[in-house]
């Protein structure tokens, strides 16, 4: 009876000690998930806000250079940017304590210098009033600097910022159809444009290669492919002869153009609507890549064998130096972000 | 003989006893001890998701409407961060709102929480104290404290700002 109570007794203590045991690690178990869950979530914290600080990094100066930080809220992390022609991927992988946590997003974005074109000759300002003559070609159809077709997708002919501007432009066109082409003769435009019209005009008067007050330019040379140029004009500026220009030529004032010129690139007219036309081109004037035009109350006379063609080759010749260039030049607007986790 | 038996089984039963009401003690510390665990779980997702909810806003009231004209100088100053006059929480735009908010709340399964936030400006090399000028990142630090976990609880992110 005593011994067998003993062992009874003994046989209790054997199986409390092990249940005890696994009670123990059950407990510790929990206690030690949960602060993994807590290492984990703080891991997270800090890959997004690496995240946050590499969009605002390549936006802000266009860096798409790899980047870390061994202290950074406690924990650390490692960012690398991947291009993926259109889109670029940015990885960040941080860890705190014990936890790790890898995100990634991938940014859509464009320049803050250069305006998205929309159309070979694009008019911001509702109400124009257009006079075209003599069969001038407004064309959206992409065309290289040496006339061969372009790579990319045709744009809208014209863009206007209305419905009735539309059919203003339309009665203007007429017969002559064959004046106007591209993936359509004329669009409505009615977006609001990413980067500010505005803030351009004071940003390129800021950098500007060339500053000039206005007047007459006859058979000038500015710029060339390699090294296109930004020329800022305030005053109403009469560029003429054989005069060839490459870059963004942006007139804060009225623009003509005759007797052959041609630019390679962008032209932004803001006119003043006091005198003659905002904008007059004529007489054989060329234009390779786009206008755009946001004079309040825009004038426009389109003449005499004149030919603006869009040209994504010109534009991207104009984008790609001005990136190299470094400083507010290769900002960036994010336009969209696909965020992975 | 039979006394001495009679005295063992006595033993051995006050040392069953013994054993288990140390037993239902180390079940009760157990059952405490995984409550807690999931409490603290369930408070650190609290503040991950609030700071999801505060990611959402604009950096800051003067970005809410398109690009501020001057970077980092048109930020609101380090002295003036919080909510502009007439923003009541929820109805925050921009992140320093919420800097100096305390939320009292109840979850579903009914864990009181209190939920304090303080903001300021840092630097990419200096993440840990807060500047006195402004600086185009804002550091928010978010703590959350109940009666269901044992200690106060913290989580932090920092936003950047940039063009979109």
């Amino acid at each position: 009876m005593g011994r067998a109570s003993l062992l009874i007794v003994l046989g209790f203590i054997v199986i409390y000690g092990m249940v005890r045991i696994n009670i123990n690690k059950t407990s510790e178990g929990a206690s030690t998930n949960s602060s993994e869950y807590a290492e984990t979530l703080l891991a997270r914290n800090i890959a997004n806000s690496a995240i946050e600080y590499g969009i605002s990094l390549f936006s802000n100066t266009g860096s798409d250079t790899s980047y870390s930080n061994s202290d950074y809220l406690g924990g650390s992390f490692t960012a690398t940017y991947t291009d993926l022609g259109d889109t670029l991927r940015l990885t960040v992988t941080a860890t705190y304590g014990d936890g790790s946590y890898t995100s990634r997003i991938d940014i859509l974005s464009q320049s803050s210098v250069m305006p998205s074109t929309t159309a070979s000759g694009s008019f911001k300002s509702p109400n124009v009033s257009y006079f075209f003559a003599d069969s001038i070609l407004i064309s959206g159809v992409d065309t290289n600097i040496d006339g061969t077709p372009g790579p990319a997708p045709d744009l809208p002919g014209i863009t206007v910022a209305t419905s009735a501007d539309s059919v203003t432009v339309a009665a203007e066109i007429g017969a002559n159809t064959g004046w106007v082409d591209g993936s359509t003769a004329i669009a409505v435009d009615t977006l609001t444009p990413a980067v500010n019209l505005s803030d351009l005009f004071s940003y390129y008067q800021s950098i500007a290669d060339m500053s000039l007050s206005g007047g007459s330019f006859t058979n000038v040379n500015w710029g060339t492919q390699a090294a296109p140029l930004i020329v800022y004009v305030s005053g109403d500026m009469h560029l003429k002869g054989n005069s060839v220009g490459y870059g963004i030529l942006a007139i804060n004032g009225n623009l003509r153009m005759s007797e052959s010129p041609t630019w390679y690139g962008l032209i932004m007219v803001h006119g003043d609507s006091v005198g003659a036309q905002d904008t007059r081109i004529e007489n054989n004037s060329k234009i390779f890549g786009g206008i755009i035009s946001d004079s309040p109350d825009n004038n426009l006379r389109i003449t005499d064998f004149t030919e603006i063609r869009y040209s994504s080759e010109a534009l991207d010749m104009v984008q790609t130096d001005l990136e190299s260039t470094g400083g507010f030049a290769s900002t960036r607007i994010i336009t969209e972000k696909i965020w992975y986790e | 003989m039979a006394r001495t038996k009679i005295l063992l089984a006595i033993v051995g039963i006050v040392i069953v006893g013994t054993l288990t009401i140390i037993f239902r003690d180390i079940l009760s510390d157990v059952d405490n001890n995984e409550a807690e665990a999931g409490y603290q779980i369930m408070a650190i997702n609290l503040l991950d998701k609030f700071i999801d909810q505060v990611a959402l806003k604009s950096f800051d009231e003067a970005s809410v409407n398109g690009r501020p004209n001057g970077i980092p100088d048109s930020f609101t100053s380090p002295s003036d961060l919080g909510p502009e006059a007439n923003e009541i929480y929820p109805n925050f735009d921009d992140i320093d709102d919420y800097h100096n908010l305390s939320l009292t709340d109840t979850t579903s399964s009914g864990m009181d929480y209190t939920i304090k936030v303080d903001i300021g400006y840092v630097t990419f090399d200096n993440t840990e104290n807060f500047l006195g000028t402004q600086s185009i990142m804002k550091r928010m630090n978010v703590s959350i404290m109940s009666k269901s976990i044992p200690e106060e609880m913290h989580l932090s992110r920092i936003f950047s700002y940039y063009r979109k």
